[in-house]
């Protein structure tokens, strides 16, 4: 699955700028690599988790959202998130390294949300997330990390964009709901987390 | 003062909250429609700020207690009234002390995520409704059913009525949201809470 990273990412020295700017960037430490995938991976991958069947997740007070259990071209995907080779991009630019747990593919349409609380609290470690979601603007559905002091962070959806973010236990984080003008489109993302006991 | 601002109707009679999902009361034709359509015309004049966080999107006015516009101050008197306060606490089976009021616009796309607002000492909720529009138009005032005190599935729509007032009791059981305004012109409200 290797293969479907777009080789800039593979070359020592821009890794090793990457990990300048991901240091430099405030209030959160975070990156955002556009054009992971190669081209005709991302089409690949965008046409398998709009093919996929989904199951709604929703806790009203809490969150919103849809969930696909992984078949055929998704768990090479999530075989991906997990490979080496993205580990060794992720180790490269942060820094961490630790236990990395993966998320089932997910979509946010029109009328999901997620709602800060207690119970869904972040991890010292890293979040790392691979929009694969065409044309998404104004529609919210993007992705807020707030500080303690609650200084904001927002993640804009763009299309075959990898964003590693910065968390501690302090972190919060919410998904802003996505309004009627998504229409039928949906922002599909695949990732996970890295936990490590630094903080 | 109760005669001259609200319906004759509501002055004494004998009002049943509703039960389910939780009490409330949507009380239509409450107001004395041309001081209301006032009201609405002097809001209108006041400063909405954008709200936005997690649960919310809206533009809302600071607390109208601290008005300069004499219809809305006159309008404060009245609901901040001693007879008002007795009047919707024999109705919600409270006692009441202060309120809070403030204007809202919900534009398009606006909305209110599901909450139980229970916060501070509020005791009854209410909106005062200044816009109407229909459930295809969204901003409808939804009620959750909860189950161990956690919401599950919306069990209560209401479209927004002009000169409805809605009165429900906040708990642990009075989940509610707002759902997204799909309409163009914006829905307007009065609302806020009265505290014990």
């Amino acid at each position: 699955m290797a293969e479907w990273i777009n080789p800039a990412y593979m070359n020592s020295g821009t890794l090793k700028e990457l990990r300048k700017q991901f240091e430099k960037q405030k209030p959160i430490k975070s990156i955002q690599l556009q054009s992971f995938l190669k081209e005709d991976s991302f089409l690949k991958l965008l046409d398998e988790l709009r093919k996929a069947r989904y199951k709604q997740i929703c806790t009203p007070d809490l969150f919103s959202y849809h969930e696909a259990e992984p078949k055929g071209i998704l768990i090479d995907a999530i075989m991906l998130m997990a490979s080496q080779r993205l580990q060794h991009i992720l180790k490269e630019i942060t820094g961490i390294r630790g236990k990395t747990t993966l998320y089932k593919p997910q979509y946010f349409g029109w009328k999901d949300y997620t709602i800060m609380n207690d119970m869904q609290k972040l991890q010292n470690g890293i979040v790392f997330f691979l929009d694969v979601t065409p044309h998404w603007e104004d529609v919210g559905g993007e992705t807020v990390y707030l500080t303690p002091k609650q200084e904001a962070l927002t993640i804009y959806p763009t299309a075959n964009t990898l964003s590693i973010v910065r968390t501690s236990k302090k972190t919060r984080m919410f998904v802003k709901y996505v309004n009627n003008y998504a229409g039928k489109n949906k922002r599909y993302l695949i990732g996970g987390t890295i936990l490590t006991n630094r903080s | 003062m109760l005669n001259e601002w609200i319906n004759k109707k509501y002055t004494n009679a004998q009002i049943k909250l509703k039960a389910k999902p939780f009490p409330h009361i949507l009380l239509t034709n409450f107001f004395n429609e041309k001081k209301l359509i006032e009201v609405k015309k002097e809001l209108l004049k006041e400063t909405f700020y954008d709200k936005e966080s997690d649960l919310f999107f809206f533009k809302e006015t600071n607390d109208l207690k601290s008005s300069k516009n004499p219809v809305i101050k006159e309008w404060f008197s009245f609901f901040n009234s001693k007879e008002f306060k007795e009047r919707i606490g024999k109705i919600t089976g409270t006692k009441l002390k202060k309120i809070d009021a403030a204007g809202m616009q919900y534009p398009e796309t606006g909305y209110l995520l599901p909450h139980d607002d229970r916060v501070s000492t509020r005791k009854v909720a209410y909106v005062v409704y200044l816009s109407e529009q229909s459930k295809e138009d969204g901003g409808m005032l939804e009620f959750f059913e909860t189950k161990n005190n956690r919401p599950m599935r919306v069990a209560k729509r209401f479209a927004p009525k002009f000169n409805s007032l809605m009165l429900f009791l906040v708990s642990k059981k009075s989940y509610h949201q707002v759902s997204e305004q799909v309409k163009h012109e914006q829905r307007i409200t009065i609302g806020g809470w009265f505290h014990g």
